[in-house]
């Protein structure tokens, strides 16, 4: 806590001072969410016109290097932000969702291996780890804990 | 730590009530969110030592008069 939220917190309430930093949260997720959004579009436009040849490959690695900076650092400025439960919340919620790609890849390679699968969908797998991972962030978030 | 289910017993619900607080204003007072304090208020989560001291300097109390680890 700064020396300015100290002097604040004695001006306001701290139900004043939650729902300010809340909103402010909120606001800034928002507007991560927005440029996360459009450097999505920017890069499948971007990836369509080098595959027109009417962009150097060079741009597209330039700009995959800019997103992959500005993702590390929206990363660690968000864990900075959140309180130690909503970090401990997205560590477990990461941990499982990491065992739940270990068995799902590995389930699938098995299967796959012997005929009883077809070939690896690792979209799939990728989609099925965000979604184990979601669900127990909620769960997590829900109260079970 | 040996584990979330080894959590602690702590007097937060009954400091925050004599005080007549609610879980959001002590939550802003200790720059969390209103679900920390609702899972140390329950015994879901322990808090870090940090927030520990944070919640003994706002309540002007030690430590072990707030948290008991049953010992």
């Amino acid at each position: 806590m700064t020396d300015s939220d100290t002097a604040m917190s004695g001006s306001i309430s701290g139900e004043a001072r939650l729902k300010a930093k809340r909103n402010a949260f909120l606001r800034y997720f928002g507007l991560v969410m927005v440029a996360g959004f459009v450097a999505g579009m920017m890069s499948g436009a971007a990836a369509a016109m080098v595959e027109d040849g009417t962009l150097p490959k060079g741009v597209l690695i330039a700009l995959w290097a800019v997103t992959v900076a500005l993702f590390a650092w929206f990363c660690r400025d968000y864990f900075r932000r959140v309180d130690e439960l909503d970090l401990l919340d997205n560590l477990w919620a990461s941990t499982i969702g990491l065992y739940g790609y270990i068995v799902v890849f590995g389930t699938w390679y098995l299967f796959h291996q012997v005929g009883m699968a077809p070939e690896m969908d690792h979209i799939a797998i990728l989609l099925a780890t965000l979604a184990i991972t979601t669900v127990a962030y909620l769960a997590r978030k829900l109260g079970w804990r | 730590m040996t584990g979330e289910s080894d959590t602690m017993n702590n007097r937060l619900k009954i400091l925050r009530a004599e005080r007549d607080w609610s879980q959001a204003e002590l939550a802003g007072r200790l720059d969390v969110s209103r679900q920390a304090i609702n899972a140390i208020e329950t015994g879901k989560h322990d808090p870090s030592l940090p927030l520990a001291f944070r919640i003994a300097r706002l309540f002007n109390m030690p430590i072990e008069e707030i948290f008991d680890d049953g010992q």
